[in-house]
C-alpha cells in the first residue's frame, strides 16, 4: 500500500473515533450529531466547487445514502444512550466489513 | 455484512485471503466488545442490539456509497455532495418539534395551546430504590407493577402479576413535577431528566395524590445516582489555605462503586394531570412554568 494512502486511512480513522467519542461524551448525543452534520456539510460546501458535482447517473445513489444516513444517525444516538462506547463502536463498525 | 452484501449484489469477488481477513476482523472485535468489560452472562442486549443495527445501516451506506462514488466518476464529488445532503436535513428535521401525542384529560391535543393553558403535564418521578443487584432485570416490570399498583388500576398490570403493596413506598419515593408540554416534550426528546431537575427549582417538586388515576406517557430512564444524591453531607471539609474541588475528591472506595452502577436505579414516567388532581400546595404558591415564561 502506498505510504500516503495508509497514513491518510489512519488519520480518517482516527477523525472517526474522535467525532464518535464527541457524540458520546458530549452534550445531548442528538443535539451533537446535529452540529457535526451541519459542520461537515459546511466545510463540504467550500470544497464543492473545487470538486464539482458528481454525474447524474450517481445522484438517485446519493439520495439514497442520505437517507439511509439518517437511520444510521439514529440508530448511532440510540446506541450511545444505551451502551458504552467501547462496546458499540467496536461492534457497530467491527461487524459491518 | 458489507463483503457478503456486495458479493450478492453486485457481484465483487474477493479473494480466499481477503475472507480470511474479514472473518478474523470481525471475530476478534465481536469477541472482545460484546463483553463490554463486564461478565460474559450479563449481555447489554439493548446496546449491543441497536450496535448491531448501526453496523446493518453502515453496511448499507457502504454499499450504496461504493457504487454511487463510482458511477459518479469521482468519490470526492460524491462525498461531498453526499455531506451536503446530508446536514440541512439532519438540521431541519432536528430543529422541528416532535408533534406531541396524546390529550390534556379533556379531549384537547397536548401541544393545543389551551390545553397549555388549562393543564401543566407533570412528570411523576417514581423512585425505586431497592438495590438487590438480582433484581435488577425485572425492575422496569416490577416498577410498572407499582404504578399500576399504586393507581389502583388492575387492567393494567401485566398478566399474571400480583397486585400487591410495593415494599419501599414511602411518601418520598413519590414526587411530582409539574412541568409545562413543552418541556415535556424536550424530556420526551431524550433530554435527560437529571439535567432537568437541576434547571427546576425545588419548589416544583410536590407531593402527588396516589389515589387519582394517572395515565401514563413513557418512561425516562435516570441513569446516574451519584448526581441525585446529595453527597454534601459526607464530604470533608477542606483544610483552611486548600481548594476544595468536590469533582475529584476522593470518596469512599465502597460508596463509589455502589453508585457507579450501570444500570437505571430509577424510573421516571410522564404522566398527564386529570382535572380534578389535587396537590397539597395552593396553586399560587406552585409558579407553574407557563407557555410564555422563558425556560
Amino acid at each position: 500500500m502506498d505510504a500516503f494512502v495508509f497514513v491518510a486511512v489512519l488519520f480518517a480513522a482516527a477523525c472517526h473515533a474522535g467525532w464518535n467519542a464527541t457524540i458520546k461524551g458530549g452534550l445531548d448525543p442528538l443535539a451533537t450529531t446535529v452540529l457535526i452534520s451541519i459542520g461537515a456539510a459546511l466545510v463540504s460546501l467550500v470544497f464543492l466547487p473545487v470538486t464539482g458535482l458528481p454525474a447524474v447517473a450517481a445522484w438517485p445513489w446519493c439520495a439514497a445514502s442520505v437517507l439511509i444516513h439518517l437511520v444510521y444517525f439514529a440508530a448511532l444516538i440510540e446506541s450511545y444512550r444505551a451502551g458504552d462506547m467501547g462496546q458499540v463502536y467496536p461492534i457497530a463498525r467491527g461487524s459491518a466489513p | 455484512m458489507t463483503a457478503v452484501a456486495t458479493t450478492a449484489f453486485i457481484g465483487e469477488r474477493l479473494g480466499l485471503l481477503g475472507w480470511c481477513g474479514i472473518l478474523l476482523l470481525v471475530a476478534g472485535v465481536l469477541l472482545l466488545s460484546l463483553r463490554g468489560g463486564r461478565d460474559l452472562a450479563r449481555l447489554d442486549r439493548k446496546a449491543v442490539g441497536f450496535a448491531l443495527f448501526t453496523a446493518v445501516t453502515i453496511c448499507a451506506y457502504s454499499v450504496v456509497d461504493g457504487v454511487g462514488a463510482r458511477l459518479g466518476g469521482s468519490a470526492n464529488a460524491y462525498s461531498v455532495m453526499l455531506f451536503v445532503g446530508i446536514g440541512p436535513i439532519m438540521a431541519d428535521l432536528c430543529a422541528r418539534p416532535p408533534r406531541p401525542r396524546g390529550d390534556c384529560g379533556d379531549g384537547a391535543p397536548l401541544g393545543h395551546r389551551s390545553c397549555r393553558r388549562r393543564s401543566a403535564a407533570r412528570l411523576l418521578w417514581d423512585r425505586d430504590l431497592g438495590d438487590d443487584g438480582g433484581a435488577d432485570r425485572d425492575r422496569g416490570g416490577a416498577a410498572r407493577e407499582q404504578r399500576a399498583v399504586r393507581r389502583g388500576d388492575r387492567r393494567r398490570l401485566p398478566q399474571g402479576a400480583v397486585a400487591r403493596r410495593p415494599r419501599r413506598c414511602g411518601a418520598d419515593d413519590r414526587r411530582w413535577i409539574d412541568l409545562d408540554p413543552s418541556v415535556l416534550n424536550r424530556v420526551r426528546r431524550g433530554l435527560s431528566l437529571r439535567r432537568m431537575l437541576m434547571t427546576f427549582p425545588r419548589d416544583q417538586v410536590m407531593q402527588a395524590d396516589p389515589a387519582h388515576s394517572l395515565e401514563i406517557l413513557r418512561e425516562v430512564h435516570v441513569p446516574q445516582r451519584d448526581r441525585l444524591v446529595p453527597r454534601q453531607a459526607e464530604r470533608p471539609e477542606a483544610a483552611a489555605g486548600l481548594v476544595h474541588d468536590d469533582g475529584r475528591a476522593p470518596g469512599h472506595v465502597r460508596e463509589q462503586r455502589r453508585l457507579g452502577r450501570p444500570h437505571a436505579d430509577q424510573r421516571v414516567a410522564a404522566v398527564f394531570r386529570r382535572n380534578d388532581h389535587r396537590s397539597r400546595r395552593d396553586r399560587a404558591e406552585r409558579r407553574l412554568p407557563r407557555a410564555g415564561d422563558p425556560m
